[in-house]
């Protein structure tokens, strides 16, 4: 009978009433099943380790870790553990490599960090005092200020935290390899994402819950505090057009996910009405039936993706966008019982699923990693997925895993309203930012387990193929047709076994599959068109994939490779190569093709289905996975696209105050609704140009999102920096200052390749002149104008956007090195922490909690008067 | 393994299953009205003084309504 989850003091007088009832079920929830007994009464010995208030009621435990033998030994086994794992990654590597590496390397370093760095942050700078009282137990107004069990804030905050990025930043990333982005999730956790987290966590903890904006503006000074305001809101826009880009780029073209991603919506409303009409507060009923209607809607798809309303359901990019726009408005203008309280509901379910699914996936089938540990691209500017080398690119295509900015706003948000004792930040804001990296790793094993060759044909823009195709007309390559399926297979000139029927690849032959693309994705294609231009791009990939300056784990050119089920002995396969295999993984996962597919969404899907089809359901299901896995990314990005929408609405309202004061009035309709139209403006027109984008629109757009992300969190470690500082632990200062340097000389220096590099991968600006020089000569018609003219306007507004980005992170830098130079010069300490008040309250650290922990709980239960928690209403 | 063994393991078994949906309604909040109600024992004496509790329906109209969105996650 140990520490029943109990919400706030409420929970403290059931468990009276229990105990006063008789032995207590202890099925609710309660952990450490297996001692579901009495435990022993606390001792003399123990109650040196336990703090109390003056009314003598336990508000903590004083840490108290004997080196034991067996902990020695248990440590030890970890770090080999570790080690080993590592070592098998990165050094011996072998034939192939076994992706449970990545798994045992990231579980053993975790493991490590948290019990060592993460508990030395704790006693050196975070320093948690749980004699005072955390905001949650001060304020405990039942709605945000609510003391909430350790282990559902963990969970909460979680769910919170992770959404599509771990997902596709880790798949696009793959484009170098598998080792740089293994490293940089695993040390980037540890060194940078999970102090950021959970340092932001306890000084907003300190601050009854404040924003990121306004400690910014406590500390740094009014002029920092505005400029970080504004910078965080552009940032968000950029950040809404990207997650919205790869929605969209998932459902483009593809009749069942946008039945499935369409169905969500109507879901959601459903369970809207249900809640609040039929049964109210039956949430997790509600959950059950709306998560069963999500798996129903993914069979149906099948059903309607090959019925005759398919072809009007293949909707084109642009298509997409005015409808992803169009729901975003009215996802941010329609009271939150419709539809963004239910939509959460079933975000949370699936995340949680997800964990699961990916886990069990990655840990039973063990796929292999198929992709070179160290890609050609990790040191040029040439890959195709996105342009830059792994210095300093890789940084802010990894983002969330590794080091996110926009966790400092959930860390300045809600969490730090719920949480019950200052003790528990450590494993609420490191532990919770680990699991994403887990996530993020496990994401990184499903993309680099598919061959090199699917993994860029997937990855490429329709304009990247063409004109890698040109470059195989040059090179010679041949061609070689199968007459009865009229599949093609590519040969490279000198390659041993080239048939003789192999014919040389023409310059025709590419402008056909070049007009044929183009033909399918106008509006109003009819289906043959849209059937044309889908061979057409399996055509084009397999022969581009073969030009590609890459090679695969065993050093060969990429080609595109599938395992087709044997139809004589379904037990066997078959490989299948090429023009054959892209269409073959497009008719196993249910989609009309699956080229060109860009934003990482539909790739981690193709590669979940491949791994997850050999446990459950064998082919048959993985159409299934795939469009589960397309669902669950797009479900976690519209949650965001609508919750960020909605919030920054308001912050919009309230600085627009300023001058019309009316736009302060909530109840005002049409205000709401100019504000929601300005915010869904400036993301949809982000949007919007990525969409049209002739080099496809994450090339380009997807670093100006990393640079985003990680600006947020130079702003927030700076913060954190100077918090440190003021308080007078500047010889600790060096923990928030590892990753703010690392951070602040990666964003720079992206920042000032995408705006001063001469390279026209890189370079918007060089792009912009190149393009402006080549409309000028009057040599461009047709599309080629119209290409021409759209990188003229998208390069100008991406390179002014990364100007403004820089402008404001060097302003937000200087005025905090000033303030952090006048502290140190005054020495003063003075902060905005928020007075000490004593706490009466008593609740585990540990996750699972202690012995001593759970047998305090127990004692607080029962002296643990209500009355001694203050503030009480 | 004997019956009683068996009995334990299934016992374990259905208890694990308990605690996860335990975890999942806790996170999804399922139990606030319960919770609500624990406190509102608390605060006005069980209703000695007077107070009202709020029926299940206005709670969860209440509660939805004035809840802060949050905007994280990426």
């Amino acid at each position: 009978m140990v520490d029943t989850p109990f919400t706030g003091r409420l929970g403290a007088s059931r468990m009276k009433k229990c105990l006063e009832d008789g032995p207590l079920d202890t099925t609710q929830g309660s952990d450490r099943m297996a001692t579901a007994k009495t435990p022993e009464p606390l001792t003399e010995n123990d109650e040196q380790y336990i703090i109390r208030n003056k009314d003598g009621v336990p508000v903590g435990t004083k840490p108290h870790t004997k080196w034991t033998p067996l902990r020695i030994i248990i440590w030890a086994v970890i770090a080999l553990a570790g080690a080993f794992g590592w070592l098998m990654l990165a050094v011996i590597r072998g034939e192939q490599v076994n992706t449970l590496w990545f798994v045992v390397a990231a579980v053993c370093t975790y493991a490590i960090a948290y019990r060592f760095y993460a508990l030395f942050i704790q006693k050196t700078v975070m320093r948690p005092d749980d004699t005072n009282a955390t905001p949650a137990e001060r304020i405990d107004n039942g709605r945000d200020y609510d003391l909430t069990d350790r282990r559902v804030l963990y969970g909460h905050h979680f769910a919170a935290i992770a959404g599509a990025g771990p997902l596709v930043g880790p798949v696009l990333a793959a484009q170098m390899g598998y080792l740089p982005g293994t490293i940089w999730i695993i040390v980037g956790v540890c060194l940078a994402g999970a102090v950021q987290d959970m340092l932001v966590l306890f000084i907003s903890m300190r601050r009854g819950g404040r924003s990121l904006g306004q400690i910014a503006r406590d500390e740094i000074g009014p002029i920092g505090g505005t400029i970080a305001m504004v910078g965080i809101f552009v940032m968000l826009m950029i950040v809404l057009a990207v997650l919205a880009l790869i929605c969209v780029n998932a459902m483009t073209g593809s009749p069942w996910s946008v039945f499935s991603i369409g169905c969500t919506i109507v879901i959601a409303l459903l369970m809207g009405v249900y809640l609040r009409f039929i049964r109210p507060g039956k949430v997790a009923e509600v959950s059950i039936i709306g998560f069963a209607l999500l798996i129903f809607s993914i069979i149906a798809g099948n059903w309607v993706a090959q019925s005759p309303i398919a072809n009007a359901l293949a909707l084109s990019g642009t298509e997409l966008t005015i409808a992803v726009m169009v729901y975003g408005f009215f996802a941010a203008v329609l009271p939150v019982w419709l539809l963004l309280t239910p939509r959460d509901y079933l975000s949370t379910f699936m995340k949680v699923g997800t964990i699961v699914v990916l886990a069990v996936g990655i840990v039973i089938v063990q796929p292999f990693a198929r992709t070179a540990a160290v890609s050609e691209f990790a040191g040029n500017t040439a890959g195709p997925v996105f342009a830059g080398a792994l210095f300093p690119f890789l940084f802010i295509t990894i983002a969330c895993g590794a080091l996110s900015g926009m966790h400092a706003t959930v860390a300045s948000g809600t969490t730090p309203k719920m949480i019950q004792k200052e003790s528990q930040v450590r494993m609420i804001g490191y532990g919770g930012m680990l699991m994403e990296s887990f996530v993020a790793i496990m994401a990184l094993a499903a993309a680099v387990s598919l061959s090199t060759g699917t993994y860029f044909a997937m990855n490429m823009s329709t304009a990247g193929i063409i004109k890698l195709d040109t470059a195989a007309v040059k090179a010679g390559a041949l061609i070689d047709t199968d007459q009865a399926t009229g599949d093609i297979t590519v040969w490279l000139p000198g390659q041993e076994g080239v048939p003789s029927s192999a014919k040389p690849l023409t310059a025709e032959q590419v402008t056909a599959w070049s007009t044929d693309m183009s033909a399918g994705v106008v509006a109003g294609a009819t289906a043959e068109q849209k059937e044309a231009a889908n061979q057409a791009k399996a055509a084009s990939a397999a022969v581009a994939v073969t030009q590609l300056g890459v090679t695969d784990a065993q050093g060969n050119k990429p080609r595109v490779e599938w395992d087709q089920q044997d139809p004589t002995n379904p037990s066997a396969t078959i490989a299948m190569y090429d023009e054959a295999a892209l269409q073959q993984i497009a008719e196993d996962v249910g989609e009309p093709s699956i080229v060109s597919r860009t934003g990482g969404a539909p790739t981690l899907a193709v590669a979940m289905a491949n791994i997850l089809h050999r446990i459950f359901g064998g082919k048959e299901m993985m159409s299934f996975w795939y469009h589960f896995a397309v669902m669950f990314e797009a479900l976690f990005i519209l949650s965001a696209v609508d919750a960020v929408t909605r919030v920054t609405r308001f912050q919009l309202a309230d600085a627009i105050g300023n001058w019309a004061p009316k736009f302060r009035d909530p109840s005002w309709r049409l205000g709401s609704w100019i504000c929601t139209a300005i915010v869904v403006g400036a993301w949809g027109s982000l949007l919007l140009m990525g969409v049209t984008d002739p080099n496809g629109g994450i090339q380009t757009l997807y670093p100006l999102f990393g640079i985003a992300n990680q600006l947020i969190a130079a702003i927030a470690l700076m913060i954190v920096t100077v918090v440190i500082i003021r308080k007078g632990y500047a010889k600790w200062s060096w923990i928030p200052l590892i990753p703010l340097a690392w951070d602040v000389s990666t964003t720079f220096t992206a920042s000032w390749q995408k705006i001063f590099s001469p390279d026209p991968a890189l370079g918007y600006w060089t792009q912009f002149t190149n393009a402006r020089a080549l409309i000028a000569s009057g040599d461009l018609t047709g599309t080629a104008l119209a290409n021409a003219q759209a990188t003229v306007r998208n390069t100008a507004i991406q390179g002014t956007l990364s100007i403004i980005f820089l402008a404001m992170a060097v302003a937000i830098l200087v005025t905090s090195v000033i303030r952090v130079i006048t502290t140190l010069r005054s020495g003063d300490t003075t902060t905005s922490e928020d007075p000490h008040q004593d706490s009466a309250f008593y609740a585990p650290s540990t996750f699972l909690g202690t012995r001593l922990e759970n047998r305090v709980a127990r004692q607080f239960m029962e002296v643990g008067d209500p009355k001694h928690i203050p503030h009480r209403r | 393994m004997s019956s009683s063994g068996l009995a334990h393991c299934f016992g374990q078994v259905i208890r694990g299953f308990k605690t996860a949906w335990w975890y999942v309604c806790e996170l999804l909040g399922a139990n606030a009205y319960q919770h609500y109600l624990d406190r509102f024992t608390l605060d006005h004496h069980n209703g000695e003084d007077g107070h009202q509790p709020m029926s299940e329906k206005e709670f969860w109209r209440r509660r939805i309504d004035e809840a802060p969105v949050e905007g994280g996650c990426c």
